[in-house]
């Protein structure tokens, strides 16, 4: 009786052995098939897309052939991996590519499967499918979708609505700042960047009308990126609305101010603006930024402003650097005299203290 | 065409070759090098050319940053030096981060750096200069 136990165990094990090792051997075999399909799919793309960028007359395909091309190798819409990774290599491509030829195969994905696939996706229940969608979108340049994704634009999920503010970018590009004013999410530091290194690749000519149109938007984003974009394009005209911004009540409008004014070089008058500023700014921190910004733009230092900040300026930490500055510029005796006036205070001030004492 | 023309004014054809590792960068930079009167030989790696393929002189080299064997970027630039021999070496790849250009401009051995995504009418541009 254990005998024949024992044997069926060993049956059972050995049954589940083969089965397992069926299983891994189909597993290996659809992979290698399906590598084998995707590289039939990225050669026949490759040479679609080499073909109508550069191919001669005779070499070009209609899209109802490059359309049959590709249903024949099961690029169809119950296929969606096939599609996704036809999906992968169009934006693969899209990205490699700048200037005539981006528009040029953005044309070209207008009339070939699967142009609706993305669209599918923004009507999707889940929130990153949706996004991903928009995300395709853009890549693949469907500028035909711009008034559909622009509903996107201020959607209460913060993926969906970032990647929508991009293609509204790409699509648009600087008449999409029309948008800004109108938005009431924030726009995080990192999207404000991607949103000017989107504008800088793709619409690297400014059009500083509509920039100027958004100078009255209420929000602290919109400032942010409009000087984020005044200091990526080096707006010389422009730097007056950052130079505003240094008295902004809030202490991270008035930081980015800073970060962006230390790109430009300030013009005289420039300079005497940011210095009747100066005071307005509590941050011992900030007041430090702006003096270098000072220093660096200034020819001659203004001998005057310096030494009213060694008079009047509460902080010791401030008189220090102006020293630092007046010293270097080779007015050492100004400092000098100050250190002098200042020792002189202070034994007056010990002799009175010493006097009431006694 | 432009093969036909030179060969009527019996002026040899010029010879590139391409080494990318993406085969649709691969395809268009055939077609693009093509179009602007060269004789095109691909490939993806050095490895897959034959001896005498390697041992051809070019006069024009696209090729891309690899990393076979584990070897560094710079290392090979060097092995492309060492084992294919062209006038002119172009360099197109993904990897154009800035400090990566200047290191492979300062290079002798490199002529162009092209870094991904870039504008093919600048390299066409070049091509026709060269034709």
């Amino acid at each position: 009786m254990q005998e024949k136990d024992f044997f069926i165990v060993i049956g059972c094990s050995f049954l589940v052995l083969v089965l397992l090792w069926i299983l891994i051997a189909s597993s290996i075999g659809y992979r290698k098939y399906r590598e084998k399909k995707q590289a039939v799919i990225e050669e026949t793309f490759a040479d679609i897309v080499s073909r109508h960028l550069y191919g001669n007359a005779s070499e070009q395909l209609s899209f109802i052939e490059i359309q049959r091309i590709f249903r024949k190798l099961g690029v169809f819409r119950k296929n969606p991996a096939t599609v996704q990774y036809l999906i992968n290599l169009m934006i693969r491509t899209q990205r490699s590519l700048l200037g005539r030829n981006y528009k040029k195969i953005g044309d070209l994905y207008k009339r070939i499967p699967p142009y609706r696939a993305s669209f599918r996706k923004t009507q999707h229940r889940k929130w990153y499918v949706r996004a991903q969608g928009i995300r395709e979108i853009y890549e693949m340049n469907q500028a035909g979708y711009t008034a559909y994704i622009a509903k996107f634009r201020d959607d209460p999920n913060v993926y969906i609505r970032r990647e929508a503010q991009i293609a509204l970018v790409v699509f648009l590009g600087w008449e999409s700042l029309r948008f800004l004013p109108y938005l009431s999410r924030e726009i995080e530091l990192w999207q404000q960047i991607k949103i000017v290194e989107k504008l800088h690749d793709l619409y690297p000519e400014p059009q500083v009308q509509y920039i100027r149109k958004c100078y009255d938007v209420e929000h602290d984003f919109g400032k942010s990126l409009l000087m984020r974009i005044i200091r990526k394009f080096r707006l010389e005209e422009e730097v007056d609305f950052i130079i505003d911004m240094l008295s902004h009540e809030s202490f991270e409008i008035r930081e980015t101010a800073i970060y962006c004014l230390s790109s430009f070089q300030l013009s005289p008058s420039r300079l005497e603006t940011v210095k009747s500023l100066f005071g307005e700014l509590e941050n011992l921190q900030q007041q430090r930024q702006v003096l270098a910004l000072i220093e660096r733009s200034s020819i001659i230092p203004d001998v005057e402003f310096y030494r009213d900040i060694l008079l009047n300026n509460s902080s010791d930490f401030i008189k220090l650097k102006v020293s630092e500055v007046l010293w270097k510029s080779g007015y050492e005796e100004l400092v000098v005299e100050y250190n002098r006036s200042l020792v002189e205070l202070e034994e007056a001030f010990s002799l009175n203290q010493n006097f009431q004492e006694a | 065409m432009n093969n036909a023309i030179s060969e009527q004014h019996n002026v040899p054809v010029k010879t590139a070759l391409i080494i990318q590792e993406d085969i649709i960068m691969r395809r268009i930079l055939e077609r693009l090098v093509k179009a602007s009167g060269f004789s095109v030989q691909i490939c993806s790696s050095i490895d897959d050319l034959a001896l005498h393929e390697q041992n051809t002189e070019y006069d024009l080299v696209i090729s891309d940053i690899l990393f076979d064997d584990g070897i560094s970027s710079f290392d090979f630039a060097f092995r492309l030096g060492n084992e294919i021999s062209s006038k002119l070496l172009f360099i197109v790849t993904k990897m154009g981060q800035e400090v990566i250009r200047q290191n492979f401009l300062n290079m002798e051995r490199v002529d162009r750096f092209f870094g991904i995504p870039f504008d093919l009418d600048e390299l066409e541009r070049e091509l026709i200069k060269l034709v």
